[in-house]
């Protein structure tokens, strides 16, 4: 027997169409085992995006304190010039 | 006790010192800013990749949604159709039955009219078989031939055949008599007329 398949424009009988919905789900699973191992990529990356931003908190951290440590060093100095002392002791 | 230049000298270096440590953590930053992108690239492309997959499947999805419902409906056209066909069957079955019985009823006619008839047939013989024993019951004309040489009555009709007319005993019994008595007359005469 054969029925008409309007997408297609053909006829296709009962045998070949539960041959393409197999073929589908084949490929759908192949689909979600492929999901699958890209939902692991992404998590990687987002772990790996966040360890690289806790890495550039951190050297940010350091640049601030090394930015505060010159600021303060600019101060001294120019205290330094305004009141010098009488004496330095190291 | 340090002099001015020594202390301007060991500030300097000082600074020299923490001015590469801060260029190295601007370098290091920016490699760290330059890899972040580098992965940000990665996740959207691994997103991208994964909306993709995930609309396909939703195709996929859909076609084999259509393709099952193709199948079910061909599935119960032609559980229609045996339905249908099982059901012209049955009423062929059927109309083979009432022709049958028509048929054997039709036969049940014929045959009782053939018996009516053979009745009939049989009532006509009985009647004519009655007709044609009563002349032979009746005495025959004294004859002075003897008993054994009377001729065989004629049979010329079927029923005859079947039921041929006995023999008239009583009748050939009287003949006899009157044959005798015929005799005695003869004999008596012919004495009286010797003496």
């Amino acid at each position: 027997m054969k029925c008409y398949m309007g997408h297609f424009g053909e006829l296709e009988s009962p045998e070949s169409i539960l041959s393409r919905i197999a073929d589908i789900e084949v490929l759908m699973a192949e689909n979600n085992l492929l999901v699958k191992d890209l939902n692991k990529e992404k998590s990687k990356i987002e772990s790996d995006i966040a360890s690289v931003n806790q890495a550039i908190l951190g050297t940010e951290s350091k640049m601030a304190v090394l930015e505060k440590k010159a600021i303060d060093a600019e101060k001294a100095w120019a205290n330094i010039r305004i009141n010098p002392p009488t004496t330095w002791s190291w | 006790m340090l002099t001015d230049a020594q202390i301007s000298y060991l500030t300097k270096n000082k600074k020299r010192d923490e001015r590469k440590e801060y260029r190295g953590l601007v370098s290091t930053r920016s490699q760290y800013a330059a890899s972040l992108d580098e992965h940000k690239k990665k996740l959207a492309s691994v997103l991208s990749r994964i909306d993709e997959i995930s609309n396909n499947n939703l195709n996929l999805e859909a076609e084999r949604a259509k393709l099952n419902k193709t199948y079910n409906d061909i599935m119960l056209q032609r559980q229609l159709i045996k339905e249908a066909e099982e059901k012209r069957l049955l009423e062929l079955e059927r109309i083979k039955f009432e022709e049958n019985k028509r048929l054997q009823e039709a036969e049940i006619l014929r045959l009782e009219l053939e018996k009516r008839k053979f009745d009939e047939e049989r009532r006509l013989f009985e009647e004519t078989k009655k007709k044609e024993l009563v002349p032979q019951v009746l005495p025959v004309a004294p004859t002075p031939s003897p008993v054994v040489d009377s001729p065989a009555p004629i049979i010329d009709s079927p029923a005859a055949i079947v039921n041929p007319p006995v023999a008239p005993v009583e009748a050939k019994k009287s003949n006899l008599g009157m044959i005798l008595g015929v005799a005695a007359l003869g004999v008596g005469a012919y004495l009286y007329t010797k003496e």
